[in-house]
């Protein structure tokens, strides 16, 4: 973050206070702004989206994602080549010490397979990550319609333009990010 | 444990809108003081010469069919995909459903414009299904499929790829553009990935207004 920007970080600060961030003091894991994309009623399948900030100085390894909402849940990515869209199962995400993962549409996902009932925008689905560590970590993620509202206004900060610039170079072998 | 440092909602959601006021404001400043973005968004693609196409029949819901005729006289966006998908297609259908709600501003588009989600995997997607699934995204919208080798004969007509996993609960590869149809049932135009309901709604007027209709 550049020193003008400096001013960002109070605000930062107070908008996580307000309820979009949880962490785990135990790995030095932050979670930002988790959320599920609505889907139609009879969708079978739903991605979540979040991002991870490891702020330990020890690399993390996030291997599995639980929900007492869904019957399996596994970590995939979508990539786009020559036009194509395609999607494998990834199963670790390494967080580097100090480094940030950002899953987002069109790249890194958590997919939720079969729904225990139908949801919609508004619900809450706790999702519980686990580290290679032994840690975990639970989270609620709203469901929404999509990328909008405060997430918006969170891409429009020099913040969200570091973080981006840091996950770019991470995953830069499957660079698919609008 | 879930911590959200805040024992009252109504207090909560007052300072979550005031902060998102203050960092609408903020960020405002931060794009006008870094310019526009660069052109990063999906590139629509004209045919040199529009390509007609070949007969082709698939299903929609209520025993109605889509082939040749149902596309005549109307502009048709296409996009191939299945309804399994949980991230590619419904970020994509999501902002089809923007771009619809965009169009809707500009005087008579909607009247001669159809979207399309062409499910190219009839195994799990049925007609009805479908219908179901695309409505979510906009009521008007059309969820169609059918037999393997009419999927795969329109598929190739509109340089479409895709390509079934194995597995229980297979993935799809898919072509990720966006087809345009025009009137004469001519396969157009497509609109590269990723996509943004602004740009779809720009590319699609700006192909509409050079197109030339046939002389009578």
């Amino acid at each position: 973050m550049k020193p003008s920007h400096a001013f960002l970080i109070p605000l930062l600060a107070l908008l996580l206070l307000a309820g979009n961030a949880w962490a785990s003091p135990a790995n030095g894991i932050e979670v930002h702004a988790p959320w599920v994309r609505e889907a139609p009623p009879t969708a079978r399948v739903l991605a979540a989206y979040l991002e991870l900030h490891n702020h330990g100085d020890e690399a993390r390894t996030l291997v599995a994602v639980e929900s007492p909402a869904f019957k399996r849940v596994e970590l995939h990515r979508s990539e786009e080549k020559d036009g194509m869209a395609s999607m494998a199962r990834v199963t670790k995400i390494m967080i580097p010490a100090h480094g940030k993962v950002g899953f987002e549409p069109g790249s890194l996902h958590i997919m939720l397979i079969d729904p225990a009932a139908p949801l919609k925008s508004g619900d809450e689905v706790a999702l519980t990550l686990r580290f290679a560590d032994g840690s975990s970590l639970t989270v609620s993620a709203g469901v929404r319609r999509s990328v909008a509202g405060a997430m918006e206004h969170r891409h429009g900060t020099g913040h969200s333009m570091e973080m981006r610039q840091e996950s770019h170079g991470e995953m830069k072998k499957h660079g698919h990010e609008h | 444990m879930p911590d959200t440092h805040a024992p009252n909602p109504w207090l909560k959601r007052t300072a979550v809108a005031l902060l998102l006021l203050v960092l609408g404001i903020v960020a405002g400043a931060l794009v006008s003081r870094t310019g526009p973005p660069t052109a990063t968004s999906g590139a629509a693609a004209r045919l040199v010469e529009p390509r007609p196409l070949a007969p082709f029949r698939l299903s929609v819901d209520g025993g109605r069919l889509l082939d040749n005729d149902t596309l005549r006289g109307k502009w048709s966006l296409l996009f191939f995909g299945y309804a399994h998908c949980p991230d590619v297609c419904p970020a994509t259908l999501a902002e089809l459903a923007r771009a619809y709600e965009l169009l809707a501003q500009d005087p008579d588009v909607l009247d001669d414009t159809q979207v399309i989600f062409v499910s190219v995997d009839p195994a799990r997607d049925t007609p009805q299904t479908l219908a179901a699934y695309t409505g979510f995204f906009n009521p008007a919208f059309i969820g169609a499929t059918g037999e393997a080798t009419q999927l795969a004969a329109l598929a190739r007509q509109l340089d479409v790829q895709f390509r079934l996993g194995s597995g229980e609960a297979y993935a799809v590869d898919h072509s990720s553009a966006i087809l345009l149809i025009d009137p004469q049932v001519r396969y157009h135009a497509r609109i590269k990935a990723p996509h943004h309901a602004q740009d779809i709604r720009r590319q699609f007027l700006e192909i509409r207004r050079q197109y030339q209709p046939p002389s009578p």
